[in-house]
């Protein structure tokens, strides 16, 4: 076995003696690390010719395992292309790139095809935001409770530029570095929060970072050594904690024993030993603070790079070479012991270069296995040392935010965000699919059960059901004639595969029971106006808010009038009238309307429309979120950016976008503004038919879309 | 398997290192004899002035330059159903069912909470101080996980009374402490914003019918069995599956019926559960929720009825809004109470002549109590300091100030009916002036939880692996029962 930490170890004094100050930039950061690589002694021979896919088939060897002799096959060209999408950047292909990609005849395609998506950093940065979101417990200040800060910026962007790994690392530790995050301090009720993943406020805060830092970067559970000794690893004693904690703080802490003063203060320490490192701990908490990462991140420390290439591992592959991957334990050995070093080694001598190793691990042959549960690796607590031996990867449950982008991508081949992790809205369908509401809490892993609150959000929950039977793909399918051409466009779509003819005949038959014969495309729409240059009859309104002007001094849409105001920079102004408004009833279907006009040299930051119906809790608004009556959702929609201005824009909004009830009598209407000068003219609802073509179409999309096959990576 | 904690260091010590992660399916089997079979948790968030509810003090009546020390009650005490025990004005009902349950007066915090609400609902919530280092479960998801559900097809956790779509920062924090924590999504609370819209993914998505609804269900499972071999061949795929026939399953079973109460109730009955108070007499109209609370007491009362195992109704909590009050307190707890009072009396009225109170807990509960403010503006004090003012220094110059307004973490108070609790019983004294800290039988929240966890059988060391260890429903396991509150 290959010691990295001895060899190393002599130089060790040096090189954190040089560093005692801190790098000066980050080429600085750099240099001085690749000074430390290039130290390092070469990797062992017996590496010469390895990868990945030789220490697996070694350990098939060894096992004498018949896949030694027959290696298990490789997943076809299209569930390849799935997996990649969603494991690179998180969203399917387009049924256009599935069969690109399908028809594709270069022999290195899939390579071809990796390079290709994390070459699209955007998207790539997208997909990994979240899960450092997760596991820095990146969030911002919630009703003056301070938190450990928002990261979502500072993760997307160090992921958009692909930053090395170790340097991502000591800008969220080290106060000393150029690019520090610094925390976020805030002062709320006279109490000051420090909104930071570094947080030592009390000595409880100090413990919690401590103990944060060990699992998310070095694999390592120390919370309940926190407390007292650890119960179940031996490898943690508390005072041993106690000293690493004490890296964070300005001084050396006290063991506290289940909330006991032992009046024993511990001398702080880094936890693993690296010969020849210096063990005198600077006396401030920045040197301290600066100290830790240095030892944290040094190539002496393997537990920093392995914790992270078992990460990538279980990502792509499904279970971590060591498992559990936030708890790495000196009792127990990886799956592949050799595999582990080999990828952490090679992982720092490519400069930390995560794309590196994510490349090594999508190309290899065993990324590429093809699922099979017979196959299948497991891991029970019970049984931690059962044998692992990747012969198929894992099924893995779909992320909420990969199940809500696909099915966006999916509904509308053209779509292109805005990506849910963009949205800090949580809702039913959020929450359902696993994410959480907050992220007060480290953690690497989402729950992946499933539950009947989940299962009843897809089967009748609105938002899933909007998202698949509002897609724009439906009308071009029911345009279609050859139904034989919209089955196969469905499975390509939704599951970037040709349908099976078994498969074919279902949906062929399910459209022939369900499409009524000669139903018209789409009935004509129909218009009932509310407002066109008067109040509507009867209408009771405070009248001086609504200015009436006459064109052609002013900007009218239809008639003679429009009603219009103005408003001083972040003032609102609000015109509104009360009155039932036609039709009684309406269809959940149609749509509200209303013309508006912006005036180019004074255009409000936010325009904002609210409906009555029991109460004024149905809004729509575009352009920055300032208004704020009501909540995210129904009774304050955000529809977009403001419209263009200096011409009259038609807005629409659904009635279900702003829960309007269509078996009930809408008794209002305003209209409303940030800042700036609006013309308002024609306002009403637009009746839309339904339009019973598309519902089988619908149908058969939600089948599939809940359907496992969509609903897991295999 | 499931270890309570010393069953836990017996096992470190014998040296095996795993624990079973329990099957989402299976209910645990706690080793206590429990005394209530359902809960439902009456969550009044805000902090509710107790010297105005459950433990009144002398009226003293607004006189203007008084200072805040004179100032003991803003409302008379009145008698209740059990001898010598009173409450504030205004709880005339819930005054007449006093003799079914338990006023626990003395319950206090080690913890100032100062300004922060959210720290404080956390701790009731959960039992832990936050953070936790862990994503600590509610008590909703600890009877959920621990007693599993009690009819197959009700949830066993359900949710009165909150919206649910939300990017609200305050709102996404109280979305994670009412949640399942770490126990995952199968102990989500099922969510009922609006007792009156119902449980809508009970119902088809826009009005579809139910035929098509089960054709469309049929495809689905032609499609999943069509679908590639190996993917059939998966444990998690048949889950999977399996879930989305539960979910269907539970669209006709009896849950469904409990949202009915319109049409299933007597108007009387209805009637009694509506707030004595409407959007007109409202001081605070951004704050009134019409019939969303009470109609809640309703609807948990007929979902225990259908086999519910754990229901907390709401009364929503906003920032400065209903109770949580820092001026004209004195009216705004005669507004607040004509909300709460006539459900939660009726609702355990019900529960008693239906034979239903000796299985199911009702308990009253808020995160902390209110005291005399130190000064005008009141609710911007350190932590801390409003459990040392006497209300000496405070002038109530006028009548928006005659009220309590202040954070009050040393003194809290709760009501428990049915499930096991005694009747007709006071638990604790708090003092006469102020500071009206707890003088006889303080008692902590840990303990208050164990108490709980008790009547429904649950061990206050009972515990779930997580991040590979142990965690306890009652932070490391030690609440001890308060069994003076336990018949």
């Amino acid at each position: 076995m290959f010691h990295l930490r001895q060899s190393l170890g002599w130089m060790l004094a040096c090189a954190l003696a040089a560093a005692a100050h801190g790098a000066t930039t980050n080429d600085d950061f750099i240099a001085r690390r690749n000074e430390r690589l290039a130290a390092l002694p070469p990797a062992p021979a017996s590496w010469k010719n390895a990868s990945i896919d030789s220490f697996i088939t070694a350990k098939w060897d060894e096992a004498h395992l018949p896949e030694a002799k027959t290696p298990p096959p490789l997943c076809d060209d299209a569930t390849f292309a799935r997996r990649l999408y969603l494991d690179l950047i998180g969203i399917i292909p387009s049924a256009a790139e599935s069969r690109a990609f399908v028809a594709d005849k270069r022999r290195d395609k899939r390579t071809k095809l990796a390079e290709a998506l994390l070459a699209r950093n955007e998207d790539y940065a997208a997909h990994w935001t979240p899960f450092w979101e997760d596991a820095l417990a990146s969030q911002s200040t919630a009703g003056g409770v301070a938190t450990h800060g928002d990261y979502g910026d500072f993760i997307y962007r160090s992921f958009v530029t692909n930053k090395p790994y170790d340097l991502f690392v000591a800008e969220l530790l080290d106060p000393t570095m150029p690019g520090y995050k610094h925390a976020n301090v805030q002062t709320a009720n006279t109490h000051t929060n420090v909104n930071g993943f570094v947080r030592t406020d009390t000595h409880s805060d100090t413990i919690q970072t401590a103990a944060n830092t060990a699992q998310i970067f070095m694999a390592t559970e120390m919370k309940c050594a926190s407390c007292h000794n650890h119960f179940l690893n031996k490898e943690w004693p508390q005072k041993r904690f106690t000293a690493f904690a004490g890296l964070f703080s300005t001084n050396d802490l006290e063991v506290i024993r289940c909330e006991k003063h032992m009046g024993e203060f511990v001398p702080a320490a880094f936890p693993f030993d690296a010969p020849g490192a210096p063990t005198n701990v600077p006396s401030t908490q920045e040197a301290r603070l600066h100290y830790l990462t240095t030892r944290l991140i040094d190539p002496c420390n393997e537990r920093f790079s392995q914790a992270i290439v078992n990460r990538l591992w279980k990502r792509f592959v499904g279970l971590g070479l060591v498992e559990p991957v936030d708890d790495f334990r000196s009792d127990r050995e990886p799956s592949h012991p050799e595999l582990l070093h080999w990828l952490a080694d090679d992982f720092m001598r490519h400069g930390y270069d995560l794309k590196h190793t994510i490349a090594l691990i999508v190309t290899s042959r065993t990324y590429q296995q093809r699922y099979n549960p017979a196959l299948e690796d497991t891991f029970n607590m019970q049984k931690p040392d059962a044998p692992r031996y990747v012969r198929s990867p894992s099924l893995r449950r779909l992320t909420a935010e990969q199940v809500i982008d696909s099915i966006h991508k999916a509904a509308a081949p053209g779509w292109s965000g805005p990506r849910l992790y963009r949205d800090a809205a949580s809702t039913a369908l959020t929450r359902a699919l696993g994410r959480p509401p907050t992220r007060n809490e480290v953690s690497t892993s989402r729950p992946d059960d499933v539950a009947v609150v989940q299962s009843l959000e897809m089967l009748n929950g609105p938002e899933l059901y909007h998202f698949v039977y509002d897609g724009e793909i439906l009308d071009e399918w029911a345009s279609q004639k050859d139904q034989k051409k919209v089955v196969r466009e469905l499975y390509w779509t939704v599951l970037n595969r040709p349908p099976t003819a078994g498969e074919m005949a279902l949906g062929l038959k399910y459209l022939q029971d369900n499409v009524p014969g000669a139903a018209p495309l789409r009935a004509k729409t129909a218009e009932t106006v509310w407002v066109d240059g008067d109040l509507p009859p009867g209408a009771r309104a405070d009248l001086a808010a609504w200015r009436w002007v006459e064109g052609p001094a002013y900007p009218v849409f239809g008639g003679t009038r429009a009603h219009m105001n103005s408003a001083s920079v972040d003032k609102a102004k609000q015109q509104h009238l009360v009155t039932d408004l036609p039709p009684v009833k309406f269809e959940r279907d149609d749509r509200l309307f209303a013309y508006v006009y912006l005036e180019p040299t004074n255009a409000p930051a936010e325009i904002m429309v609210q409906w009555n119906q029991n109460g004024w809790e149905h809004r729509a608004f575009w352009g920055e979120d300032k208004i704020g009556y009501g909540d995210t959702g129904p009774s304050r929609r955000k529809m977009g950016a403001l419209p263009k201005a200096g011409e009259w824009v038609r807005l629409e909004i659904p009635v279900r976008e702003v829960g309007l009830n269509p078996d009930e009598t809408i008794s209002g209407i305003s209209f409303d503004q940030s800042g700036g000068t609006v013309y308002w003219d024609k306002a009403g609802l637009e009746h839309r038919p339904p339009h019973p073509e598309t519902e089988p179409l619908g149908d058969m999309m939600w089948a599939l879309v809940v359907s496992p096959e969509f609903q897991f990576i295999r | 398997m499931n270890l309570n904690r010393r069953d836990f260091l017996k096992t470190c010590a014998l040296g095996t290192a795993g624990l079973a992660l329990p099957s989402w399916t299976r209910a645990e089997e706690p080793a206590l004899k429990a005394t209530a079979d359902a809960m439902i948790m009456i969550w009044l968030p805000g902090g509710v002035a107790q010297t105005d509810t459950w433990d009144p003090k002398q009226h003293t009546p607004y006189r203007q330059g008084m200072k805040g020390s004179e100032l003991l009650g803003t409302c008379r005490p009145i008698p209740t159903s059990v001898d010598g025990v009173f409450l504030g004005e205004g709880l005339e009902n819930i005054a007449s069912v006093m003799h079914h349950g338990t006023i626990l007066r003395s319950l206090t915090y080690d913890t100032k909470f100062g300004a922060i609400h959210l720290k404080a609902q956390y701790y009731m919530m959960t039992g832990y101080l936050f953070p936790a280092g862990v994503k600590a479960p509610s008590i909703g998801a600890v009877v959920s996980r621990s007693l599993g559900r009690r009819d197959p097809n009700v949830p066993a956790y359900i949710y009165i009374g909150r919206d649910i779509d939300t990017s609200d920062a305050e709102k996404l924090f109280i979305g994670e402490f009412i949640g399942p924590g770490f126990y995952g999504v199968n102990h989500a609370p099922f969510m009922i914003p609006d007792p009156a819209r119902g449980l809508a993914t009970l119902h088809a998505a826009a009005g579809m019918k139910l035929d098509r609804l089960d054709r469309r269900q049929a495809y689905l499972n032609a499609v999943a069995k069509a679908a590639n071999q190996d993917l059939q061949g998966a444990g998690k795929a048949q889950d999977y599956m399996k879930v989305m026939a539960e979910a269907r399953a539970m669209m006709d079973s009896p849950v469904k019926r409990a949202f009915n109460y319109r049409q299933e109730e007597k108007p009387e009955i209805i009637q009694a559960y509506q707030p004595k108070i409407t959007a007109r007499d409202e001081l605070d109209a951004g704050y009134f929720y019409g019939n969303r609370f009470g109609e809640g007491c309703l609807l948990a009362r007929r979902l225990v009825e259908s086999g519910a195992r754990y229901v907390q109704v709401e009364y929503q909590y906003g920032p400065f809004k209903g109770f949580d009050m820092h001026e004209n307190g004195r009216q705004r707890m005669v507004e607040m109470k004509k909300q709460i009072d006539g459900p939660i009396a009726q609702l355990v009225r019900d529960l008693h002549e239906r034979g239903l109170l000796k299985r199911t807990l009702v308990c009253v509960a808020t995160e902390f109590g209110r005291t005399i403010a130190a000064a005008p503006s009141a609710g911007v004090e350190p932590e801390g300091a409003t459990e040392r003012h006497d209300g000496e220094k405070l002038i109530i110059e006028n009548e928006k100030m005659y009220g309590f307004h202040g954070h009050f973490s040393s003194g809290n108070q709760m009501l428990f009916f049915g499930g096991g609790f005694k009747e007709g019983y006071v638990h604790g004294k708090t003092a006469d002036r102020h500071p009206m800290v707890p003088v006889e039988n303080p008692v902590k929240l840990i303990d208050t939880h164990a108490t709980i966890y008790k009547a429904l059988g649950i061990p206050a060391d009972h515990s779930y692996e997580t991040e590979g260890r142990p965690f306890y429903v009652t932070k490391d396991g030690k609440g001890e029962p308060i069994d003076a509150m336990l018949a």
